[in-house]
């Protein structure tokens, strides 16, 4: 719809009276040229009257009708028509095929003759002349001004000064001025106040109740472009206004969450220890398996309780950050996330256990995935849980960890009692065959899975059979902090710092058959004060640095920011997995390798 | 059975009464009572006019106040005095042949010699030298500006030379002239006369009214009436109606040598005697009363005077011999002037005074002054101008065979002559007047009516280009033209 604009509108409005005006005054230009042409008119006729009569008298005194009607003839035309009545009412004329002229100077010939009118206007033959007349007399020294009769004209000539035709034209000016003031208030109230009355009330409304429903302006369809422009304008600002306020209520909600979350992270910490102690008092009674989980557990819970309060007493702690990073993917170690969710979904099912067989190639453990952790650990719960829920005689659940062009695969199948065929869209769209309600998770999964590139989820099943679900998921390569192979110069010394000696151990075997040297340490100070000395040949060093000194105040962080050792440093721990680690790699620009995955990372020497 | 033919002949050319009219069909024209005559040299009444205007063609023709050429291609004032006029090539008479200058030379003599009146315009003229068949140049005797306005009026048609020979010989070749007009004769009888185009036009037939009166309901069977219509019929719709100012003035003459007046004094007392009321009454509205010896309208005419005062006058200044009032009166009347419904109107104005009046009617209208001279007391006759000259109305007195007064007076012809040499239209007048107090001394005539104008009906659909600007008997009827839804 194409939009006229305030100045195109004010433009047209002063066309249209402009034309107007301009037509008027033509118009009135023309009737008052017509009125001064009239005027003189009037005045050549009383000249031609003044000259005919003079010319005529001489002629018609000694009754020279030839030379009369020549004369007539002379000053008559085709619109003009001029006669002489003489006193015995002879009319003479030059064509007296114009007898309406003679018949009514015969009709009104008294009045005629005494010619005592001044010009006026008479209908003739079906048309309106304007009569003039004029006395011929006789002037010579002898006559006494003796009358010979009376010289008349005719002239066809439509003129009325001030007549009902220009009463109704000025009338009609009149009214087309008023009529187009009327159109353009009309106008100027449809297209320019309706819309910013709708505009106001818009904005009184909003201003009164914030959280109403936001919905677009209507009512500017005939708007000028300007408005229409302030009107999208106004939408959008509406609408930002309306999000950020619905983000501000949301995130007032998470602080209020959060604050919750972080007092119970806070009060956890107490039955924590207890927990922690009583199974450090209670492992020697129970099978040291169990102990590790009960351990790994705890320790678990308590790191999401330091995390927590530790990002909480963060000075650049938001809200609205937490809730960016709970959406935010970064490169997880897929096959440790899944073995985690695993570990606890055999923990979860210790009563009625099901066998739970992951095979993962070697590969896939070294496979980083750009993902939003939670989300995909949610993801494979919930797929653990249907597989689990549709066991019943063979409790078996087969994961598989694959790699195919790029794409890591990963499969959880089960021998349950599996989805008809007919029933499989439906469970996809969303829906749940136990639970009403409930099977939003798979619609999700599927949704989040699609939205990597190049992701799919495929899901297989046969009633009584069992249910595969297939996910494909693109990995990262190349990491700049995440070394797939340790490369090292058989020159080159191995600095290790740790504290725990079992660490120092497996360095040790894993380089048992080379030439390799190692210098190791358990306490940053002590490894501090080496390194101040060896500063100058540190390129002949590699860095092997754990992240968790226990018995020091400083962390493998604090060690590496102090030494800068590039691309030398190899900081190893347990939180490779979290942003903030990975982060500080890059921006030291240091390798980071996971603990749970030392042994797989492959050694190569140049 | 001659009649029963005649009555035959009558129908098969009566107007046709059919309401539809094609546009070829004749244009169907009224005369009124008179008996036609082509003979330029003779006397022509303005019925004749009419005729003669549509058959004959002239050196130069008037339309209104403007002279058209008509014969004529070119006509140049060499010098005030020599007038160098050519000849059109297109202008030729009925048999085909070329209008020459010889033609043109013959028909000015034959109307010098034949006519006794209007002969002003060869007293103007020293000599007519021909160049050649085509050049003619006229030399005047002094400047003469109405000199192309006389020679404009209807008076000088040319006729071809042969024919003009022939004719002297055999008066009956007038039935049927060999002009140079745009028609030409087909049938001419007691009743009609029919003109068939030349080149282009329509047919015309004139029909010769009988009594100069047409009721109303008749002129169903006419295009153009130029005689009264009485009474009233709605087929007075289908015309239009125009005054054309055409004067002609009733007169009656007295023989001066008859016995029944001694002197002026006499005359006089006899002519303000008459009683011209009913007369007029008879004429109708159109009659207005005569004052002057001129009609109105005609150069010289004079308002401020009243001849039957001046009579009156003159007859109160010694009274009367005792008249005898029972001896004989003959009165005298042109045919072509005086209409037979009239004869009776005037035959009781002179009965008034001398019962035993008779009438004797002359149809001579050439030598009508003495053929009535001879043996009558009185003449009534009407004289229409042409060119609206009082020369014109003046001319019957001088020593000519129109003269009916039996006064011939040299000085008075010689007067009428030289008024003619005056340029001054002004000075014409004065002479006029002078020579009108002659006459009027005289007591031989005195003016009883004019008839300042002419109707004319002319039917509607029908385009009559300029009728209105010069007299019927001066217009051109080929330049009619029906219109096609014309009923």
């Amino acid at each position: 719809m194409k939009y006229l604009t305030i100045h195109s509108l004010i433009l047209r409005f002063l066309i249209i009276i402009g034309i107007i005006i301009f037509a008027s005054t033509f118009l009135t230009g023309i009737y008052f040229n017509k009125y001064d042409e009239h005027e003189k008119r009037k005045d050549n006729l009383y000249k031609i009257h003044s000259i005919l009569s003079q010319l005529i008298i001489s002629s018609l005194k000694i009754s020279d009708s030839s030379e009369v009607r020549r004369l007539l003839s002379t000053a008559s035309s085709k619109e003009e028509a001029f006669l002489v009545v003489d006193n015995d009412r002879i009319v003479t004329m030059s064509d007296y095929s114009q007898n309406y002229f003679s018949n009514f100077v015969l009709k009104n010939i008294k009045f005629i003759q005494d010619c005592n009118f001044s010009m006026f206007y008479k209908y003739i033959n079906n048309k309106k002349y304007l009569i003039h007349c004029s006395i011929l007399k006789n002037n010579d020294l002898f006559s006494k001004n003796e009358k010979l009769g009376v010289l008349l004209s005719f002239t066809n000539y439509q003129w009325q000064p001030f007549s009902w035709l220009m009463f109704c034209f000025l009338s009609m000016i009149a009214f087309l001025f008023f009529l187009s003031i009327v159109f353009f208030r009309r106008i100027l109230h449809k297209r320019l106040l309706e819309p910013l009355i709708i505009l106001k009330n818009k904005i009184t409304n909003i201003s009164n109740e914030p959280n109403t429903e936001v919905s677009c302006v209507k009512g500017f369809n005939n708007a000028p472009l300007e408005l229409i422009e302030i009107k999208d304008a106004f939408d959008k600002l509406l609408k930002s206004l309306h999000d950020e306020y619905c983000r501000r209520m949301a995130a007032e909600k998470m602080q209020i969450l959060f604050d919750l979350a972080v007092n119970v992270a806070h009060d956890i910490k107490s039955p924590l220890a207890v927990m922690a102690l009583s199974i450090d008092e209670a492992k020697s009674h129970l099978p040291d398996e169990l102990v590790n989980i009960f351990q790994d557990a705890i320790q678990s819970v308590r790191d999401i309780a330091n995390n927590l309060l530790s990002r909480y007493r963060n000075t650049e702690f938001s809200v609205n950050k937490v809730i960016e990073e709970g959406s935010q993917a970064w490169p997880v170690l897929i096959y440790s996330l899944l073995e985690k969710v695993i570990h606890q979904k055999k923990h979860e099912w210790r009563n009625n256990l099901c066998d739970i067989e992951f095979e993962a190639e070697v590969t896939c453990k070294l496979i980083w995935v750009n993902a939003v952790p939670n989300e995909l650990r949610r993801i494979l719960s919930n797929l653990l849980n249907n597989a689990y829920e549709s066991l019943s005689n063979y409790r078996q659940i087969k994961i598989s960890l694959t790699l195919i062009d790029n794409m890591i695969i990963i499969s959880i199948i089960d021998q349950g009692c599996g989805i008809p065929s007919e029933k499989i869209p439906f469970v996809l769209n969303g829906y749940s065959l136990k639970h009403t309600g409930k099977g939003i998770g798979l619609s999700s999964a599927i949704k989040y899975v699609e939205s990597f590139s190049g992701g799919k989820f495929v899901l297989t099943s046969e009633q009584h059979q069992g249910t595969q679900v297939t996910l494909k998921i693109p990995y990262l390569q190349n990491l700049d902090w995440f070394p797939d192979t340790i490369i090292l110069n058989r020159k080159q010394h191995i600095v290790l710092l740790d504290d725990d000696p079992s660490i120092h151990e497996f360095w040790k075997n894993r380089f048992r058959e080379t030439e390799i040297t190692f210098i190791n340490f358990y306490h940053s100070n002590d490894f501090l004060g080496w390194y101040n000395s060896a500063r100058d040949r540190r390129h002949e060093f590699i860095f092997f640095i754990d992240y968790k000194l226990s018995t020091d105040k400083q962390n493998g962080i604090d060690i590496m920011k102090k030494i800068q050792p590039g691309r030398n440093g190899y900081l190893i721990t347990s939180y490779a997995e979290e942003l903030h680690f990975q982060n500080i790699a890059k921006e030291l620009n240091i390798w980071l390798i996971p603990k749970t995955i030392l042994g797989q990372i492959s050694i190569r020497f140049t | 059975m001659k009649n029963f033919f005649v009555f035959v002949l009558i129908l098969l050319f009566l107007p046709n009464v059919s309401n539809s009219t094609s546009v070829t069909d004749p244009l169907r024209v009224t005369l009124q009572p008179s008996v036609i005559s082509f003979d330029p040299g003779g006397i022509q009444d303005s019925q004749s006019w009419i005729v003669s205007r549509q058959v004959n063609c002239q050196l130069v023709q008037n339309l209104g106040p403007n002279y058209v050429l008509d014969a004529a291609e070119s006509i140049k004032y060499i010098t005030p005095l020599k007038i160098r006029l050519k000849l059109s090539p297109k202008a030729k008479f009925h048999d085909g042949s070329p209008v020459t200058s010889y033609d043109v030379l013959a028909s000015l003599n034959y109307i010098k010699q034949s006519r006794n009146i209007l002969g002003n315009l060869f007293i103007w003229i020293n000599k007519i030298e021909i160049i050649d068949d085509q050049v003619i140049i006229f030399y005047l005797k002094k400047q003469i500006p109405q000199f192309l306005r006389v020679l404009s009026s209807t008076n000088f048609k040319i006729l071809k030379k042969d024919f003009l020979i022939k004719a002297k010989k055999d008066k009956s070749l007038w039935k049927k002239p060999l002009g140079c007009g745009g028609y030409k004769v087909s049938e001419f009888n007691d009743h009609f006369i029919k003109l068939i185009p030349v080149n282009q036009g329509i047919p015309i037939i004139f029909y010769l009214s009988k009594t100069n009166q047409l009721n109303a309901d008749e002129i169903k069977y006419y295009d153009i009436i130029t005689i009264n219509v009485i009474g009233n019929s709605k087929e007075l719709n289908n015309f239009n109606i125009i005054d054309t100012f055409d004067p002609s003035q009733f007169y009656i003459g007295l023989n001066a040598k008859s016995k029944l007046w001694k002197n002026n004094n006499e005359r006089c007392e006899f002519l303000s005697k008459l009683d011209t009321k009913n007369l007029l009454a008879s004429y109708g509205n159109n009659s207005i009363k005569a004052n002057d010896l001129l009609p109105q309208g005609v150069l010289g005419y004079s308002g401020a005077v009243d001849v039957n005062n001046t009579y009156l006058s003159k007859s109160s200044k010694k009274s009367l011999s005792k008249p005898d009032l029972k001896a004989p009166f003959c009165l005298a009347y042109l045919t072509v002037s005086i209409q037979e419904i009239y004869k009776t109107k005037y035959l009781d104005m002179i009965k008034k005074i001398y019962p035993n009046v008779v009438l004797k009617p002359i149809a001579n209208v050439k030598k009508f002054g003495k053929i009535f001279s001879k043996d009558c007391d009185a003449l009534l006759f009407a004289w229409r101008s042409n060119y609206l000259d009082g020369y014109e109305y003046l001319t019957m007195f001088e020593d000519n065979d129109a003269n009916f007064s039996g006064l011939t007076n040299k000085k008075l012809t010689n007067q009428i002559l030289n008024s003619q040499n005056l340029a001054s239209a002004e000075s014409r007048a004065k002479a006029y007047r002078q020579i009108i107090e002659q006459i009027e001394e005289q007591c031989i005539v005195k003016p009883l009516l004019t008839i300042p104008t002419r109707k004319i009906y002319i039917r509607k659909g029908l385009n009559t280009p300029d009728i209105g600007l010069l007299s019927i008997h001066q217009y051109y009827f080929g330049n009619i033209a029906r219109q096609e839804d014309q009923n």
